[in-house]
């Protein structure tokens, strides 16, 4: 991180690092030096939605996998399932099991990327420590074995896709009505073959962060902890679901405010309010207004809407889980990464029924389908939250208008919350240390926010934080990048 | 070309880039001219972009060549790729000498690898390399295989 005071007196941190995109944040001091405020800004722009109208609906589960590199299946799905929604068909069951193992393998490596490449030299190596070395090479120097099973399970992750699609990242052969091709029988096997080790892996991952939390109970208890709404999908009884379920909010006492809701009657329930401070919008839960609606989405919220996991060793996982919040939802930030490992640690297990499914090596993959509709909306859960897309064509199947409600964006509401609380607890006045913004920053890996797709970037992925003091002047500014 | 197979006597000829960026695809460009050579025991690759997953596959061949454009420094740079750390603040970007750290201190191998380095001049939306790019790419087409055809002569 760099660092520069200007004679005005405001810090200024630049870039956010260990995050997927642009960014910064601005704290503003009272004139006794304390915290008055806190924002995060999202300082790009790309405008996938429109230069997509005019494009044929069909196209739209190829070019959307290019909008992110890491959630490029949650896109494709998301597009696919629109596009279904405007023929007016479904897939076949083959073609459905393939497109849910490849969003599991997508979940697998966005999470192991998140966890043992950008959060976890926090907690490994010392909020304090050398910002040098405080990432994957950090970590691959003090705990070798540890960095080679994160990278390995994000390869695994990424193997998923590459032996179903032929790609790794920005995939293509999701298609509207199922699949493209069908899985190899000898594809099958090899997929199946990194299951153990994955399992132990993420094991490793829950062990660590447990002993983390009962080390540093104080600290992970306060860390941007404050109650919001929560929004997840779930299956038919209220399980966790990421491929394909209902919508179901809970509000901050645990109660389910709205359950089974469709996928595409979310604009009955969410609106969306621009700010003057970023390019990401303001989403909030509608019956509850822009000042009380705020609601949070991602790994966290699953856990707190979910009823059940489906598979025994998360279910095992999700107790302890809930055990936290003793029934009420788990509101704590940090809580993110335990949330993170349960749900990699459920996407493994399922992967592994999906492989052991008869049915997975079918070539019957794919219904065809034609325009038969003009709107269609599809909806998955993306490593990072609810993602929908929502399509409207023409008579030739032109699209006329595209919306695209990114799981950052949802996020974006509580990611400035968690910024405020934690430079609260952290930051006093200009001369504030790197260590004390880096636990700012870290308020902001734990929704492992992709700007990139939230406002569809263009760019590297600086971020920038600024501390203004109580004239509004800058007094201090960190940079990365 | 496949990738797969006993690659312990290949080198890997890596063309980092996006074709649909102007000179940025410069390292791909050079990349498929280099494979059109047909020279033995040279595997070649293309990608827009390098991940950490990728180093395992690296460590498979005997050497690898790195083939990117740059926005400064010299028209045509070659520099073996040391391990001085490295850092990784994002998934979107990694540097080099993080594979060559990585490979020391997760694998406790050597990864042998050398940087060729294109400057570019342009890097709008387009899929035309620059003329004076295109000359320096015929250059480093012409030394590469010069030095692979060396290397792959003394394997024998």
């Amino acid at each position: 991180m760099d660092s520069q005071i200007n004679k005005d007196n405001i810090i200024l941190i630049s870039p956010v690092t260990r995050i997927e995109g642009h960014a910064k944040i601005t704290i503003d001091l009272a004139a006794d030096g304390t915290v008055r405020d806190a924002r995060f800004h999202v300082n790009e722009i790309r405008g996938f939605e429109k230069f997509c109208e005019g494009r044929m609906f069909t196209e739209m589960p190829t070019i959307t996998p290019r909008i992110c590199g890491i959630c490029p299946v949650s896109h494709s799905v998301s597009s696919a399932k629109a596009c279904e929604m405007i023929m007016g068909i479904k897939p076949t069951y083959t073609g459905n099991l393939v497109r849910r193992l490849i969003h599991l393998g997508q979940t697998i490596s966005s999470h192991a990327l998140s966890f043992f490449h950008l959060s976890s030299p926090d907690f490994i190596l010392g909020w304090d420590s050398d910002p040098a070395l405080r990432n994957i090479v950090g970590i691959a120097q003090t705990s070798p074995d540890l960095a080679l099973r994160g990278i390995r399970l994000r390869k695994f992750g990424q193997e998923i896709s590459e032996r179903i699609t032929d790609k790794k990242i920005h995939i293509m052969g999701i298609v509207p009505g199922g699949m493209g091709a069908p899985l190899t029988e000898e594809n099958r096997k090899a997929l199946l073959g990194w299951i153990k080790e994955a399992v132990e892996t993420t094991t490793i991952g829950i062990d660590l962060i447990k002993k983390y939390h009962d080390q540093n109970k104080d600290m992970v208890n306060s860390f941007a902890n404050f109650q919001t709404l929560y929004l997840g999908t779930v299956g038919p009884q209220g399980e966790w679901e990421i491929y394909d379920g209902k919508l179901r909010f809970i509000d901050v006492d645990g109660k389910i405010l709205q359950d089974q809701i469709d996928p595409k009657d979310y604009l009955d329930y969410i609106a969306e309010r621009p700010v003057d401070f970023s390019y990401l919008k303001y989403p909030y839960y509608k019956p509850y207004g822009f000042e009380k609606g705020f609601y949070r989405v991602g790994p966290l919220a699953r856990l707190n809407v979910a009823s059940r996991m489906k598979t025994p060793k998360a279910q095992k996982e999700f107790l302890n889980f809930k055990s936290i919040g003793n029934g009420k939802p788990v509101h704590g930030t940090f809580y993110f990464h335990y949330a993170r490992l349960i749900e990699m640690l459920a996407a493994i297990e399922e992967a592994e029924q999906i492989l052991k499914d008869p049915k997975i090596t079918s070539d019957d993959v794919q219904t065809k389908g034609s325009l038969n509709y003009h709107e269609g909306i599809g909806s998955s859960e993306a490593p990072r939250g609810t993602l929908f897309h929502h399509y409207t064509t023409d008579n030739s199947g032109r699209l006329t208008r595209v919306n695209l409600l990114i799981a950052t964006g949802q996020n974006n509401p509580a990611m400035n919350r968690s910024v405020l609380e934690v430079a609260k607890q952290y930051v006093r006045g200009k001369d504030v240390k790197e260590g004390a913004l880096n636990r700012v920053e870290a308020a902001i890996r734990c929704y492992d926010p992709c700007l990139s797709c939230s406002t569809h970037a263009i760019g590297s992925m600086p971020m920038v934080i600024e501390i203004k003091d109580h004239t509004g002047a800058v007094v201090h500014v960190l940079k990365r990048g | 070309m496949s990738l797969n197979g006993d690659n312990s006597r290949n080198f890997l000829i890596i063309g980092i880039g996006n074709p649909l960026r102007c000179d940025d695809g410069i390292g791909p460009y050079v990349a498929e001219r280099i494979e059109a050579e047909g020279l033995n025991g040279v595997k070649v690759w293309t990608t827009q972009q390098l991940q950490l997953e990728d180093l395992e596959r690296m460590l498979e061949f005997k050497g690898v060549v790195l083939i990117d454009a740059s926005v400064d420094g010299q028209p045509l740079d070659f520099r073996p790729i040391q391990s001085t750390g490295g850092q990784l603040a994002s998934s979107h970007h990694i540097c080099a000498e993080t594979f060559v750290s990585l490979a020391k201190s997760i694998y406790h191998k050597e990864l042998k690898m050398e940087l060729c380095s294109i400057r570019g001049l342009c890097f709008d939306t387009g899929d035309t390399l620059s003329p004076a790019v295109l000359e320096r790419a015929a250059e480093a087409v012409k030394l590469i295989c010069c030095s692979l055809k060396g290397k792959v002569v003394s394997l024998k």
